[in-house]
């Protein structure tokens, strides 16, 4: 059986999984719903400020939040796989004849889905609200945002194979996404930080992710933000996935 | 007699805290086609790592093995396809249903649309998965969990299963129909090895055993050998004196002629003897006259934890 044949079938139980779950489909449409309607209204004052001079608010804040959407929609898929270690289903597909690569991408590409999914929600959604999008450049935002989640979920699935217990997992997740999310400028643009923060935003991958997205979505896509985002996530994520693809082929699941 | 299950030297240690436990300590074993095997051991004796080394789940550190006429190191992919495992955790998706549990697996294999759901239909009638078939895994009760455990197992039609601790935490009516079930598979030409530390599990379900202690297999044969090498009758007496009695007690009777073995434990000589009925009242007379008092006395066949605590010098139940 061919690698793509096992990709299908672990992609498709996983899809049908999320889609069978109704809280997943709230959280889908309600989270990004929740930031236009609870958060977006706050930035009408900033209009003018550094990092706000361009266009209308959500031009800045919008590409912030796919972000964001993007790491979460990555980030906590491990506490799913602890549940199937601990019912022996992992155990059960590693004596199969099938690729362990395909196993963990399965996974992957439905936390992928689901993130792009809600980008492409939440974009439309905020079209009335005065968002003016480039389509162009959004395009190139989605397969940035595709690989941060990507990057993500597969950390997330090589911590929980390595650690099997989701009391080990929370603190490393919830430790680094908090520096990850704050150092990103996502909420608010890096511009209006003092000079130290912004040179630590620096070494944070996602940082580049959110810069890039607002060039992106405002229609520049020949710029050197672009470059340096690709530039500094594709080696990240090789490494994570090499790291991933091991805990997957040597793991006691 | 052929070998479905062959294996050299199989060794394996896991490194926690700094320390290196040696799990799994040299294993040979042979498995005859058509038989169930039963690998009985108290927990923690290295049966669960030594069936993740069979099953390809695990790399063994040193020895080889040849399954089902697979090199298990060269051909590990292939051997997945000729055996089935079922681990103890169960591995059935509660948030499927049996019948999308059983198509996904027979997919997993290779079989088509097609030809899954022709087998997952046969598998749903023989073990009596009709009116469930459709629910999710999550609402069974937990022998109808552990049925669709085992169907899962046998999904691609292995000619080798491996259960582990198969009936652990089910009632005594589930237990005994799932023994239906093993005997039945086996009937249709399936070896089963199964590991259990269950004694009476493996006296009446399997056809031979091996005994695992400390990464170590301390006997192998069948339950009726095994029992026959204690050799006579076990006679238990409880003793109601004080330890230099006791010294005195298992002294006397190691050098009497129809004693084979005797050993003291916990207020409790136990005595290998040949033709019980026959030295009981002996036994009694030697006390009376060595004026040691007794508490209480049976005598009964040996049983599997006998040959246990002959080799390994503790009983299974305490082990």
């Amino acid at each position: 059986m061919s690698f793509f044949s096992n990709l299908q079938l672990y992609y498709v139980r996983k899809v049908k999984e999320s889609l069978h779950n109704p809280g997943f489909l709230f959280m889908a449409v309600g989270t990004p719903l929740m930031y236009l309607l609870l958060f977006a209204p706050m930035l009408q004052h900033f209009t003018g400020m550094p990092g706000f001079t361009s266009g209308s608010v959500l031009n800045v804040f919008l590409p912030g939040v796919v972000v964001v959407i993007a790491v979460y929609g990555g980030l906590y898929v491990g506490f799913g796989l602890v549940d199937e270690i601990r019912q022996g289903i992992i155990e059960r597909f590693r004596v199969t004849p099938t690729s362990r690569l395909a196993l963990l991408l399965g996974s992957v590409l439905r936390d992928v889905s689901g993130v792009l999914v809600q980008t492409l929600l939440i974009t439309l959604m905020a079209i009335p609200f005065g968002l003016k999008v480039y389509w162009g450049g959004f395009i190139i935002v989605m397969i940035l945002l595709a690989i941060i989640s990507a990057l993500f979920a597969a950390f997330s699935y090589a911590l929980a194979l390595r650690l099997k217990s989701e009391d080990a997992i929370a603190p490393i997740i919830q430790g680094i996404s908090l520096p990850i999310m704050l150092l990103a400028g996502f909420l608010l643009p890096m511009e209006m930080a003092p000079h130290w923060l912004q040179v630590a935003a620096h070494f944070n991958p996602v940082y580049y992710a959110v810069e890039a997205s607002r060039a992106l979505i405002g229609g520049q896509v020949n710029t050197p933000v672009v470059f340096q985002a690709f530039a500094v996530l594709l080696p990240v994520m090789a490494l994570v996935f090499w790291w991933a693809i091991r805990s997957y082929k040597t793991a006691v699941a | 007699m052929e070998h479905i299950v062959l294996t050299n030297g199989l060794k394996k240690s896991f490194k926690t805290q700094g320390k290196t436990v040696e799990a799994v300590r040299g294993v040979d074993l042979a498995v005859r086609r058509g038989e169930v095997f039963g690998f009985l051991g108290p927990n923690g004796a290295g049966k669960t790592t030594t069936l993740r080394m069979l099953t390809t789940l695990l790399t063994p550190d040193a020895g080889e093995a040849t399954l089902a006429g697979c090199d298990l190191l060269k051909h590990p992919q292939r051997l997945r396809e000729r055996i089935g495992y079922v681990s103890q955790a169960g591995g059935s998706d509660r948030g499927m249903s049996a019948w999308e549990n059983l198509v996904l697996q027979g997919r997993l294999f290779g079989m088509n649309r097609h030809n899954a759901a022709a087998q997952a239909k046969a598998l749903i009638l023989a073990f009596d998965l009709e009116a469930i078939v459709d629910r999710k895994a999550a609402t069974y009760s937990g022998g109808q969990r552990r049925r669709l455990d085992v169907a899962l197992g046998m999904m691609h039609r292995p000619q080798l299963l491996f259960l582990d601790e198969p009936t652990t935490g089910l009632d005594p009516q589930n237990r005994a129909r799932l023994w239906e079930e093993v005997r039945r598979l086996r009937d249709s030409g399936v070896t089963i090895f199964l590991t259990t530390h269950y004694l009476d599990e493996a006296d009446a379900l399997a056809d031979r055993i091996a005994i695992m202690d400390q990464g170590k297999i301390e006997a192998e044969g069948s339950p009726r050998e095994l029992k026959k090498q204690i050799a006579g009758d076990v006679v238990l007496l409880g003793l109601s004196a004080d330890g230099a009695h006791n010294e005195k007690a298992l002294e006397l009777f190691s050098t009497q002629p129809y004693v084979r073995e005797a050993s003291y434990e916990q207020g409790h000589l136990r005595l290998y003897v040949h033709e019980g009925e026959a030295t009981l009242p002996e036994i009694l007379r030697l006390l009376d006259h060595a004026q040691i008092g007794l508490k209480t006395i049976s005598l009964s066949q040996p049983t599997l934890d006998d040959v246990f605590l002959r080799q390994t010098g503790r009983s299974l139940q305490e082990a």
